[in-house]
């Protein structure tokens, strides 16, 4: 029986990593409002985790200022879709496993 | 608790904050109160002007009063409309023109648009008594089809608008007293339950 638990992403194996991620699949871009406003983290953990996804080169960060305010965005890359949908799919793998 | 539990339960968890962060939730349901407030205000004034009878929509007809009654109605869409964009404003702190704002203007803008045109289409054949129930009948539609992208709660009011806008078919002469009904007491009721509910 192969061992699907291999197949997880260890970089998704906290929750606030794995949410960002949920976020930036289904939005184009995500300001780090709308992170802080679904996740309701302190900015800087924010930061911190993104920054992880950041070095694995799964998140793109945006710094721009709109006026005055600076303004942050994350996009995810093609490289973390995958790393993402791979990981859903270990997931799912997982569950069927059990139920067979 | 198993790996397949604990998969489960993250699926689940992915899931949900995938369909929360997609949904447009800055609808108050404040905004809701007010525009029942307005729609009752003009039901009051529609009525008055033809003596709260049930023939309100023939003395309208014969005083030439259509014109006046037309403007109240548009002033009271135009009025909501700014309501509900200014509470959406005061939830959200901004107004943003992404993907959730943009899915609730489509899937409200195209059936309230084409019960706009068959209003204007149902005018210009002088069909007077179509219109009101129409409006309710296709406002109602409107917010079924959007409910899937914004409050769920929202399909229980469409479904409301719609059987007001069958009855006001079904009944002319108490059309003006659906329209209050729909646009007024179904707004407030919703809006407070809204309100309640998730913004309190």
């Amino acid at each position: 029986m192969k061992n699907y638990i291999d197949d997880l992403n260890k970089a998704f194996e906290s929750r606030v990593r794995l949410g960002i991620m949920s976020l930036l699949m289904v939005h184009e871009t995500v300001d780090f409002i709308l992170v802080k406003e679904f996740m309701q983290l302190t900015d800087g953990n924010i930061a911190s985790h993104v920054q992880t996804l950041e070095k694995l080169g799964y998140v793109e960060v945006t710094k721009q200022f709109i006026g005055k305010k600076p303004h942050t965005s994350y996009r995810a890359t093609e490289a973390g879709r995958k790393a993402f949908k791979n990981h859903l799919e270990a997931l799912e793998n997982l569950i069927k496993q059990s139920s067979l | 608790m198993s790996d397949s539990q604990k998969s489960l339960e993250t699926l689940q968890e992915i899931r949900l904050l995938m369909e929360r962060s997609t949904r447009f939730l800055s609808l108050s349901g404040l905004s809701g109160v007010f525009i029942g407030i307005y729609a009752l205000l003009a039901t009051g004034y529609i009525g008055w002007r033809t003596n709260f009878q049930t023939d309100w929509l023939e003395q309208t007809i014969r005083t030439n009063q259509t014109h006046t009654i037309q403007f109240i109605l548009l002033g009271t869409l135009f009025l909501s409309l700014l309501t509900g964009i200014w509470f959406t404003y005061k939830k959200a702190h901004r107004l943003t023109w992404d993907s959730p704002t943009r899915r609730l203007v489509f899937h409200l803008g195209i059936p309230l648009v084409t019960g706009g045109i068959l209003c204007l289409i149902w005018q210009s054949q002088n069909y007077w008594s179509l219109i009101l129930p129409s409006t309710l009948l296709f406002y109602g539609l409107a917010l079924l089809n959007v409910s899937k992208y914004t409050w769920e709660d929202l399909q229980y009011m469409g479904l409301g608008m719609i059987a007001a806008g069958l009855l006001a078919f079904l009944w002319p002469n108490y059309a003006l007293l659906c329209w209050g009904f729909g646009f007024g007491v179904l707004h407030i009721l919703y809006g407070l339950s809204i309100y309640l509910k998730y913004e309190k």
